[in-house]
């Protein structure tokens, strides 16, 4: 447990939460989606803007704690100037490895910065605050197809 | 009370809970099955229809068996004991929010809630979770409570029973 601890509360993680950079209202936004765990009181908005199949830009708000503050604005990193295909492969494979369907570090690679919370997948009671937010670009970006 | 998940005891007086009809049928709780009428077993058969968690019922009478074995006497002790410790230094603490702890009295049971000021309580309950304290984060089924004392988020309890070796 200590391990993986460390592992989370990384300086990644607890920079990401403190002061995310996405976190921020986003002008011109064309698809917006709320997240919510209702028995923790994680909630996050995901803004998105997508033009031609790219999400151009994308940012949050919401309140929640450092695994799920800092799992939206990482994930928000990597999906600025993908397609909405891709996006979504990468949702899915960041919640396989949540769920250790996907646990190859090599394939896991393209999760760049995110893949720092692939311990999580150790800690159960944190998995829902981890997968939140891409399980909310999922729902957002299926409705985009 | 330290049984598993799933199990829970249902206790009243022997002449009301045999007056009351069945909640539920199913398997083991009826007596003669006739056309038009059926009779039930005697109690508890009669109210537990069905598939038994006997596992779960294993475990509750060894949970029993376990705290009758230490002492409820003890076991109150051991609690004041830990709140007497506890109390004062997180009372030192700036960052600590408590409630329900005032000074001027006694708590009356071995349960402190408290609030790290600027952490998120599920972040607090998995670094105290790693140093080997147990904490309840939540709501604590009270929502309510928690948005008139202007906390949009859940706090955390402090039940101090995992610490009581006995």
């Amino acid at each position: 447990m200590d391990m993986s601890l460390e592992d989370v509360y990384t300086e990644l993680v607890s920079e990401h939460s403190r002061s995310p950079e996405n976190r921020h209202p986003l002008a011109g936004a064309n698809c917006s989606l709320k997240g919510h765990n209702p028995s923790c009181g994680d909630e996050i908005t995901l803004e998105l803007k997508i033009e031609d199949g790219i999400v151009k830009d994308a940012a949050f708000e919401g309140v929640g704690c450092a695994i799920s503050q800092a799992s939206t604005d990482m994930m928000i990193d990597l999906i600025r100037g993908k397609s909405v295909e891709k996006a979504r492969e990468l949702a899915g494979k960041f919640i396989a490895m949540i769920k250790r369907e996907i646990t190859d570090d090599d394939e896991l690679e393209e999760l760049d910065e995110a893949l720092s919370l692939k311990n999580v997948s150790n800690m159960p009671a944190r998995v829902k605050c981890a997968v939140l937010a891409w399980h909310t670009l999922d729902d957002a970006l299926k409705e985009k197809k | 009370m330290l049984s598993p998940m799933g199990i829970g005891v249902l206790y009243g007086k022997y002449d009301i809970l045999d007056a009351m009809p069945p909640f539920l049928m199913g398997g083991d709780m009826i007596e003669y099955v006739q056309e038009q009428d059926t009779t039930f077993a005697e109690l508890p058969a009669k109210f537990e229809a069905g598939t038994q968690n006997v596992g779960g019922a294993a475990g509750l009478q060894a949970a029993i068996e376990y705290l009758g074995k230490i002492g409820f006497d003890r076991i109150e002790a051991i609690e004041k004991a830990l709140v007497d410790y506890a109390l004062p230094q997180l009372r030192e603490l700036p960052y600590i929010e408590l409630y329900g702890c005032d000074s001027t009295r006694d708590n009356k049971t071995g349960i402190i809630a408290f609030n790290v000021k600027d952490v998120h309580p599920h972040d607090v309950a998995t670094i105290l979770d790693s140093t080997g304290v147990a904490v309840r984060a939540g709501h604590h089924c009270a929502q309510p409570l928690h948005r008139y004392l202007g906390l949009e988020l859940p706090r955390e309890l402090l039940p101090l029973q995992h610490e009581g070796r006995c």
